[in-house]
C-alpha cells in the first residue's frame, strides 16, 4: 500500500490546508456547557478522523499493550551485544525490569530481576556454571528456563520444580540484544525492515553509537524519528534535519512503514520570508517497525548511493521515558568520511557536554502536534496488533 | 505555620487495606512499612550520648525530639527552641501535652509509642544480661543506620542463611540445630553447633580445635527491639542488645549496645565496629529489597517462595500479620503469653 504520495494529488496528506465547511462548527444555540465543541482540524479532515481528536489521544488509547512488561509482543531492543558481560546488568524494560547477562557459555540471557525467595534484584548477583546466583542468599537459577537449580544449605538436593523465575526470550542480531516480550511462546525473530535494504546479518563497519534517555513516551519518540530521524539525533548533516523538500513517499507492509522524504540538510533560521541561506538537501529513508519502534535510516549521497545506515533501538522505561541506542554503519570508501564526521562530531557533543537529549525530547514534542502520513500508518498498524495477554502467576 | 496530622492521617492508618479483608498469607501480604505497629516502648537513644542539646529521633515518622533539662529526660513533639517559639504539636501519642512517655532503662532513653494511658514502664522488654542503669561505656555503642523498614532488619536478623554469602567470614549454617519459638510477640530463634572448628587466632588461647557454639535471637515483633545472646564453649559470650527503631518506611536506626565477656580488651574495644561492617554488608541487599514490598498500584509481585531454612522469617511475618490484623480492629493490648517485661533469661541462656 503506498498513502501519502504527492503524485497520486493528495495534498492533505502532505499538509497542505484543506478549507474547512463552516458547517463543522457549533450552532449558537448548542446545548451544553457553553463551550464550544473542538473545531475539525485539516489533519482530521484528512485522516477522517471525529473532530478534535488528535492523533496523541488515538495512539495512546489503542495501543494492545500487556504481557509481563505492559507492552505489545515483541522483540525489543535492551542493550548493544557489547554491553552485555557475566557481569549481570538490570534493564528496565517496560514497566517491568529485567536481568541480562551471559553465561559461562556467552550466551545472553535475560530474566525477571526479582529473586523470588526475597525479592532482592538478581542483578546484584554473580554468574556460576550452574545459573546466575543471587546476592543474598545464594539461590541459583539457570539462564534458559529459569528453574532454581541451587539452594545452598540444601546441599546436593535439587530444589522443587516449582521455583523458578521467569526466563525471557533473548536473541542478538546486528549488534542489539532483543528480548521478547510476549508472555507466550516467542514469535519468530524477523530482521527488522529488510524492506529498507539493511540485513542485520551482514556485518559492516560500525564507526559511531550511542545511548540517550529521553524523558518523551515510546510512540512519541518512535513518530519523531519516523518524521525526522536527523533533527531527533542530531545527524542533520547525514540524514537531513531541515524543512521537508520532497516527499514522504510512504509503503506500508505488514510489520511496518518506511518512508522516504528528501530534506533541507541544515536547519538553520530563516529570516522572514527569505529563503534559507542554505539549499542543500538531503534524500533519506526511514524503515520503522510498529510494533518495537525498531528503526533503520538509510542516508544517501545526491546520486542516490546508500552510504550510511543509522540503526536505532528504542527501549520503554516506564511510561514517560525511553533510552534510544542508535549506532551509524557504513561501508565502502565514502563510508570512512561519513565514519570521521560521526566520531567528530560525537567526541565535539560529549566535550561540550551537550547530548542529544534535548533534541530528542524536543522533537517528540514537536510530533504530538503535527500530521504525517507515516505516522498515521503506525497507529494504524498498532492498533491492529495482537493483544499480548497477561502472564499467569 | 501548618501543622499536618490529624486524627484520621494517623500514621499507623497508612494502610488502605480493609480488616474485612481475606486472612493475611505471609508470603504474599507481608507489606513492611505499610502499618506502623503501636503502644510499645521503643529505645530511641543511648542515654550516654544524651545532653541537654535537642536529639530528633523519630518513629513511624512521629517526631520525638529528646534533651534532657536539669537532669531529667523529656521527649517531645517539637524541640525546646520551637517550643519556645510558640509551636506545640499535640497528637494523640502525647494526649495533648507535647511530650511523650519516657523511661531510663537498661542504658536507653525509652519512649511510649501509642495511647499515653496505656504507657506502664512493666512494659519495657527485659534485658537480662544489660544493666538496668545502664552505665556501660561508650565503646560499647554503636549507631548503624539501615535503608529500609524495621520488619526487614528483624527478618535479617532471624535469616541465617544470608551470611554464607554476605558475611563469609562467619560459620556456615549447616550442621546447626535450629529452633524456633514464639508467642503473640516475639519470636525466638536458638540455633546450636556442637564441636565447630575454632578459628586458628583463637585455638592456641583456648587450648582447643573445637567448640560449641550456641545463639539466640529474640526479637519483640512490635517494637523491633531484638536480644542477640551468643555462646561460645569454650570461649567468649557474645550479649547484644539490638533495637531496630522504624524512623521511616525507608530508614531503620539501630542503636545498638555491644557486651562481649572473655575476650581481650582489645577485642572488647573493636568489636562494636563490626556494626559497620556487616551493617554495610547487610544494607546492600535490605536497601534493594525494601522498596519491593511496597504495595503497587497493579498488584503485581508475585509471593515470596520459601525454603525449610526459612522457618524463623516466616514465623515473624505470621505474628507480626497478627499483630497488624489485631491492631487494624482497633486492639492494641498485649495477650497474657506477650507480656514484654517477662523474664526471658532462660528462654535465652537454654537452660
Amino acid at each position: 500500500m503506498v498513502i501519502g504520495h504527492p503524485e497520486n494529488g493528495d495534498l492533505a496528506a502532505v499538509g497542505i490546508a484543506v478549507p474547512v465547511p463552516q458547517t463543522a462548527l457549533p450552532a449558537p444555540d448548542q446545548p451544553g456547557d457553553g463551550t464550544p465543541e473542538p473545531l475539525a482540524t485539516t489533519s482530521d479532515a484528512a485522516a477522517g478522523r471525529p473532530p478534535g481528536r488528535g492523533p496523541r489521544g488515538a495512539s495512546a488509547e489503542e495501543v494492545p499493550a500487556g504481557g509481563p512488561f505492559g507492552l505489545v509482543a515483541g522483540w525489543w531492543p535492551v542493550a548493544f551485544s557489547s554491553e552485555i558481560s557475566t557481569s549481570p546488568r538490570g534493564v528496565p524494560l517496560g514497566s517491568g525490569q529485567i536481568v541480562v547477562y551471559r553465561d559461562e557459555d556467552r550466551v545472553a540471557r535475560a530474566l525477571t530481576d526479582r529473586c523470588p525467595h526475597r525479592r532482592v534484584p538478581l542483578s546484584m548477583g554473580t554468574v556460576t556454571s550452574a545459573g546466575l546466583r543471587c546476592g543474598y542468599h545464594g539461590w541459583v537459577f539457570d539462564g534458559a528456563s529459569g528453574r532454581c537449580t541451587v539452594i545452598p544449605d540444601l546441599g546436593p538436593q535439587i530444589p522443587p520444580d516449582r521455583i523458578r523465575v521467569a526466563a525471557h526470550p533473548v536473541v542478538e542480531k546486528g549488534g542489539f540484544v532483543f528480548v521478547w516480550s510476549g508472555s507466550g511462546a516467542p514469535g519468530p525473530f524477523a530482521p527488522p525492515l529488510p524492506l529498507a535494504g539493511w540485513d542485520c546479518a551482514r556485518p559492516k563497519r560500525w564507526v559511531a553509537r550511542g545511548v540517550v534517555e529521553a524523558r518523551a513516551p515510546h510512540t512519541e519518540l518512535a513518530h519523531a524519528l519516523v518524521v525526522n530521524p536527523g533533527a531527533a539525533l542530531g545527524l542533520g548533516w547525514l540524514l537531513g534535519g531541515g524543512d521537508e523538500m520532497l516527499g514522504p513517499h510512504v509503503v506500508v507492509d505488514g510489520a511496518g512503514v518506511v518512508a522516504r522524504r528528501s530534506r533541507l540538510t541544515w536547519s538553520l533560521p530563516r529570516r522572514r520570508t527569505y529563503d534559507p541561506v542554505s539549499k542543500r538537501t538531503t534524500a533519506a529513508t526511514v524503515a520503522m517497525t510498529a510494533a518495537t519502534g525498531m528503526t533503520v535510516a538509510v542516508a544517501e549521497t545526491p546520486a542516490g548511493r546508500e552510504v550510511a545506515w543509522v540503526v536505532i533501538g528504542l527501549t520503554p522505561v516506564g511510561a514517560y521515558r525511553t533510552r534510544v541506542r542508535w549506532r551509524v554503519e557504513t561501508r565502502g570508501v565514502g563510508g570512512r568520511l561519513v565514519a570521521a564526521i560521526c566520531c567528530l562530531t560525537a567526541a565535539g557533543r560529549l566535550s561540550a557536554g551537550r547530548g542529544t537529549a534535548h533534541k530528542l525530547e524536543t522533537a517528540a514534542d514537536a510530533s504530538c502536534g503535527g500530521w504525517d502520513p507515516a505516522v498515521e500508518a503506525l497507529r494504524e498498524l498498532r492498533a491492529g496488533l495482537p493483544v499480548n495477554p497477561a502472564p499467569r502467576r | 505555620m501548618t501543622i499536618t496530622g490529624t486524627a484520621t492521617e494517623r500514621p499507623d492508618a497508612r494502610t488502605t487495606v480493609s480488616p474485612e479483608s481475606s486472612p493475611a498469607s505471609g508470603q504474599t501480604d507481608f507489606r513492611p512499612g505499610t502499618f506502623a505497629l503501636r503502644d510499645a516502648w521503643f529505645p530511641v537513644v543511648h542515654t550516654r550520648l544524651m545532653g541537654r542539646r535537642p536529639v530528633l529521633r523519630p518513629i513511624h515518622g512521629q517526631p520525638i525530639y529528646l534533651w534532657r533539662e536539669n537532669g531529667t529526660l523529656k521527649a517531645s513533639e517539637d524541640s525546646p527552641e520551637d517550643r519556645e517559639r510558640g509551636r506545640y504539636r499535640t497528637s494523640e501519642f502525647t494526649a495533648g501535652t507535647g511530650f511523650y512517655p519516657t523511661g531510663e532503662r537498661y542504658g536507653y532513653a525509652w519512649v511510649w509509642y501509642g495511647d499515653p494511658a496505656a504507657a506502664s514502664l512493666d512494659l519495657i522488654p527485659r534485658l537480662p544480661h544489660l544493666p538496668v542503669d545502664g552505665g556501660l561505656p561508650r565503646h560499647f555503642l554503636s549507631n548503624v543506620v539501615f535503608d529500609c523498614g524495621y520488619e526487614l532488619v528483624c527478618d535479617n536478623l532471624l535469616d541465617l542463611s544470608h551470611a554464607d554469602l554476605l558475611h563469609s567470614w562467619q560459620q556456615r549454617v549447616a550442621g546447626s540445630e535450629i529452633t524456633v519459638s514464639s508467642t503473640s510477640e516475639t519470636v525466638t530463634m536458638a540455633r546450636f553447633a556442637r564441636g565447630r572448628p575454632v578459628a586458628k587466632a583463637s585455638s592456641r588461647k583456648l587450648h582447643a580445635d573445637r567448640q560449641d557454639f550456641r545463639m539466640v535471637t529474640l526479637v519483640h515483633v512490635r517494637s523491633g527491639v531484638c536480644v542477640l545472646y551468643g555462646s561460645y564453649e569454650p570461649g567468649m559470650s557474645v550479649r547484644m542488645l539490638h533495637p531496630a527503631n522504624p524512623e521511616s518506611a525507608n530508614r531503620t536506626r539501630t542503636p545498638i549496645t555491644f557486651d562481649l565477656q572473655q575476650v581481650s580488651p582489645l577485642v572488647r574495644h573493636l568489636s562494636p565496629l563490626s556494626g559497620h561492617l556487616i551493617g554495610r554488608q547487610d544494607n546492600w541487599a535490605l536497601s534493594a529489597q525494601n522498596q519491593r514490598y511496597f504495595p503497587t498500584a497493579d498488584g503485581s509481585g508475585g509471593p515470596d517462595l520459601n525454603s525449610r531454612f526459612d522457618i524463623a522469617g516466616l514465623r515473624y511475618r505470621k505474628v507480626y500479620q497478627d499483630l497488624v490484623a489485631r491492631q487494624r480492629l482497633g486492639d492494641y493490648s498485649y495477650l497474657p503469653d506477650g507480656d514484654p517485661g517477662r523474664d526471658v533469661t532462660a528462654e535465652i541462656e537454654g537452660s
